[in-house]
């Protein structure tokens, strides 16, 4: 297989420490464009704290800080004079628990546009259609678009948050941090679905506790144990002939 | 909405939080300008203790009032915190719960009711009361002892129950589990556990008690002299300041401002005492 | 003579059952007797008219008026600055030596007696800055007296709204005074309003901090510097002088009804708020 020719997030020696402890050692790997990259590891491995650095939301955390670099389409994120708002409506996240925010259904996946300036009615209820459709939730909600988020089931509320993402018209990569862990298999399903219609259109990057999906649905994976990147490269490779041992035992369920 | 805008909010919301703390500093300050001088001038023993209190003749002793406002004060606990911490325990441990969601808010919302409506009463109904049976002229120690001891108990009975309801069941399922009445694993563990919060409630109440005016200057009867029976009339700290200061100028303003140092810094000492017996528990879990 | 476990609970139960039976039927016949005395004074008449002949006939509408008037403009002041300070110290600082000595200041105003206020009021508003006794003064300085108790209902509504909601609206690309504003502040109204209920049911009984701030005219207020007489300011006044006892009955009558019927509103809502949240 041919190595993927367009990198869209490039990672080097980058690491983060929270106080004195250190996160995520030294990590080094390339992102490309319009795949999955999924991130699998067991608790603690550091796969959150490393997502959560790509779109900066670690910095809301006291205490944390990161030393390396970033580089989002060649930019240095980290650089001081880098916008970190207009990092966040490039890169757009789910949270492992589907959090509606308390506004009607409309409501929430016009917040990111709406902070955007965007004010005509018409337009909104242009993207609220397509953002919808893109999350499969369209045809259940397309009705009742004015109740509140949070009377959607879990399933339907994470849907809805993938729209939200969505909607903002800037988005070039989706991270998703373990966004089925509380759902049914029928929900898990309609998003994996919807993952792999969006990867023409965004980078994606998925983390996961859970193997098999990765297997199902990453064309490249990386494999996270504590705090450092132990291998990463085509799903096909990491499952079957892995370079590195506790990769293979990691794979193979021999822990988790 | 860019960066400046992000940095003008910022400085907006810092200057308004300071602005409740300048508010603090403004009271504190002005008083203690407008009342040290004074206690420099006078002497802070002859102002403390001295009994002759006479404005006109420039006579500034404040200690009747020191005695009455003590002595009004300790009544009014007497009465309000073992009936409040009675109250706070009979209604939280052996109250059912459609009974306790009813008493409950009905004690809150009667700490609603303004201070001088409670003098008024006093005035109308207990100090004929007291004044046929216990004599003297009615508005005395004993009436706003009684008026005051009234109106602390919602503080007390709400205060002691926050700090009871929070005791961890646990603590009440691990005495009954060996074998306690209900009333034994109350007495034996949970107001020992809640202890803190209970002597919080009753120094917080005893602060309000002090800092009282209007109802005081309804029932107490405002004479200045020291008591020596619970029914002779008396006049405390704060009933002095409000009766002194329309009439007062000069000197005699001054000497309210003193009294306002005095009611103000032994309040703050209760608080604080109030507020470290609740931390001292909290570092002790 | 030891008495059995069982008779001492019997025992204790009924000492402090009667104890809270007492508090109960005190503070209960205390609103009943006021009710009962006041109410049948309680007219369109009394409500709608001025007072005569300094009281003692007439109603108390200048004084309704001021009652509304005063504790309004007090609102008006602490509201913004409650929440402001609130918002400051939950979502723009980390706990330090600032925050610290910041929440001390509040909690020792918190507990400052209102006859203080009321010898602040006079002599800094009314006297110093010549304010003279009227709505400004007196709002000025109930604003301050009120304002601990915005800021610690506020905070503790903001504090309660959970994290989740400002990490997505952060990742939406959200700066913190936007997530503030759209969700926070949204979020936390009722309890905001909680404070704002409280805040007014304080204005309405307070008497040592008005009288000596805002003054005791009867005249209708017309403008900030008018001085304004409040209903309890009404009522004591009334009760002192002995003017009129059936007047002062009914003053107190309304007086009551009001604060009960704020406390109440505020009550309820907070039970909605809570309610909502464990939704």
């Amino acid at each position: 297989m041919s190595p993927p020719s367009n990198i869209k997030i490039s990672v080097a020696h980058f690491s983060v420490f929270q106080g004195k402890e250190d996160a995520l050692r030294n990590i080094t790997l390339d992102i490309p464009a319009n795949r999955i990259l999924g991130i699998i590891g067991p608790s603690g491995s550091g796969k959150t704290t490393f997502l959560r650095a790509l779109n900066r939301l670690n910095d809301l955390a006291p205490d944390v800080h990161a030393e390396g670099q970033v580089l989002l389409d060649g930019a240095d994120i980290y650089h001081p004079s880098f916008d970190v708002v207009s990092l966040r409506k490039r890169i757009g996240m789910l949270f492992a628990l589907p959090v509606a925010l308390p506004m009607s259904i409309f409501e929430n996946v016009v917040y990111g546009p709406r902070l955007s300036g965007i004010r005509c009615r018409k337009r909104l209820s242009e993207i609220v259609e397509r953002s919808l459709k893109s999350a499969f939730l369209w045809d259940e909600v397309k009705d009742r678009l004015q109740m509140s988020g949070l009377r959607l089931s879990g399933g339907q509320q994470q849907r809805l948050c993938l729209a939200r993402v969505l909607a903002m018209e800037e988005l070039e990569v989706i991270l998703l941090d373990e966004p089925c862990s509380g759902l049914d298999p029928v929900s898990t399903a309609k998003i994996e679905e919807a993952l792999t219609a969006l990867k023409s259109k965004y980078t994606i990057v998925l983390v996961t506790n859970n193997t098999k999906q990765a297997a199902r649905v990453a064309d490249d994976t990386a494999f996270f144990l504590m705090g450092d990147l132990v291998e990463y490269g085509l799903t096909e490779k990491i499952f079957t002939v892995p370079s590195d041992n506790r990769t293979n035992e990691y794979v193979t369920g021999r822990f988790g | 909405m860019n960066v400046t805008g992000e940095k003008f909010a910022k400085f907006l919301l810092t200057a308004v939080a300071f602005s409740a703390l300048a508010s603090l500093l403004l009271i504190a300050v002005f008083i203690f300008k407008e009342g040290f001088p004074f206690i420099l001038k006078v002497g802070l023993s002859d102002f403390l203790f001295s009994s002759d209190w006479n404005p006109q003749t420039g006579n500034f002793g404040i200690f009747p009032m020191i005695v009455s406002s003590l002595y009004v004060t300790l009544g009014a606990m007497l009465i309000g915190a073992p009936l409040g911490i009675a109250g706070a325990i009979f209604i939280n441990e052996f109250l059912s719960r459609p009974a306790m969601r009813i008493i409950k808010p009905t004690i809150e919302l009667l700490a609603g009711i303004p201070s001088v409506v409670f003098g008024f009463l006093g005035v109308m109904v207990l100090a004929p009361f007291i004044r046929t049976h216990f004599g003297g002229p009615g508005l005395s120690v004993l009436t706003a002892a009684l008026i005051l001891g009234i109106m602390v108990l919602p503080t007390v009975i709400s205060i002691s129950t926050d700090a009871i309801s929070a005791v961890p069941n646990s603590y009440r399922e691990g005495a009954l589990a060996l074998g306690a009445t209900r009333w034994q694993s109350v007495h034996m563990v949970t107001i020992k556990a809640a202890r803190s919060g209970i002597i919080a409630s009753v120094i917080l109440a005893m602060g309000r008690a002090l800092g009282e005016t209007m109802a005081v200057i309804m029932v107490a009867g405002n004479t200045v002299k020291i008591p020596h029976a619970v029914t002779d009339p008396v006049r405390t700290l704060t009933a002095n300041i409000a009766l002194e200061m329309a009439n007062a100028t000069g000197m005699a303003r001054e000497a309210l401002f003193a009294t306002g140092i005095v009611l103000f810094v032994v309040i703050m000492i209760l608080n604080a005492i109030a507020l470290s017996v609740i931390k001292g528990k909290r570092n002790k879990q | 003579m030891r008495l059995s476990p069982k008779i001492t609970q019997a025992l204790a139960v009924a000492i402090l059952g009667s104890a809270t039976f007492l508090t109960v039927v005190v503070l209960v016949f205390i609103i009943i007797f006021i009710l009962g005395k006041g109410l049948p004074g309680v007219t369109w008449e009394f409500l709608s008219c001025a007072p005569k002949d300094m009281g003692k006939a007439g109603g108390i509408l200048p004084t309704l008026v001021g009652t509304v008037l005063l504790p309004s403009m007090a609102i008006a002041i602490a509201l913004p600055l409650g929440v402001g300070t609130a918002v400051y110290l939950t979502e723009y600082t980390r706990e330090n030596r600032m925050t610290h000595i910041l929440r001390f200041g509040i909690d020792c105003l918190a507990g400052i007696p209102s006859i203080i206020f009321g010898l602040f009021g006079f002599i800094f508003f009314v006297v110093m800055l010549k304010m003279g006794w009227c709505l400004l003064s007196g709002a000025l300085t109930l604003a301050i007296m009120i304002l601990p108790t915005i800021i610690r209902t506020s905070e503790e509504a903001i504090r309660a709204v959970p994290n989740a909601f400002r990490e997505v609206s952060f990742s939406l690309g959200a700066t913190r005074w936007e997530t503030v504003l759209k969700v926070v502040l949204p979020n936390a109204l009722p309890g905001i309003v909680t404070g704002v209920m409280l805040g007014i049911g304080r204005s309405i009984g307070e008497t040592a901090a008005v009288i000596f701030t805002a003054g005791s005219s009867l005249r209708m207020p017309m403008a900030a510097f008018d001085s304004v007489r409040t209903m309890s300011v009404h009522f004591y006044i009334l009760a002192r002088e002995g003017i009129s006892n059936e007047n002062a009955y009914a003053t107190a009558a309304v007086l009551v009804i009001s604060v009960l019927m704020i406390n109440l509103l505020s009550y309820s809502m907070m039970h909605r708020f809570i309610a909502k949240r464990s939704r």
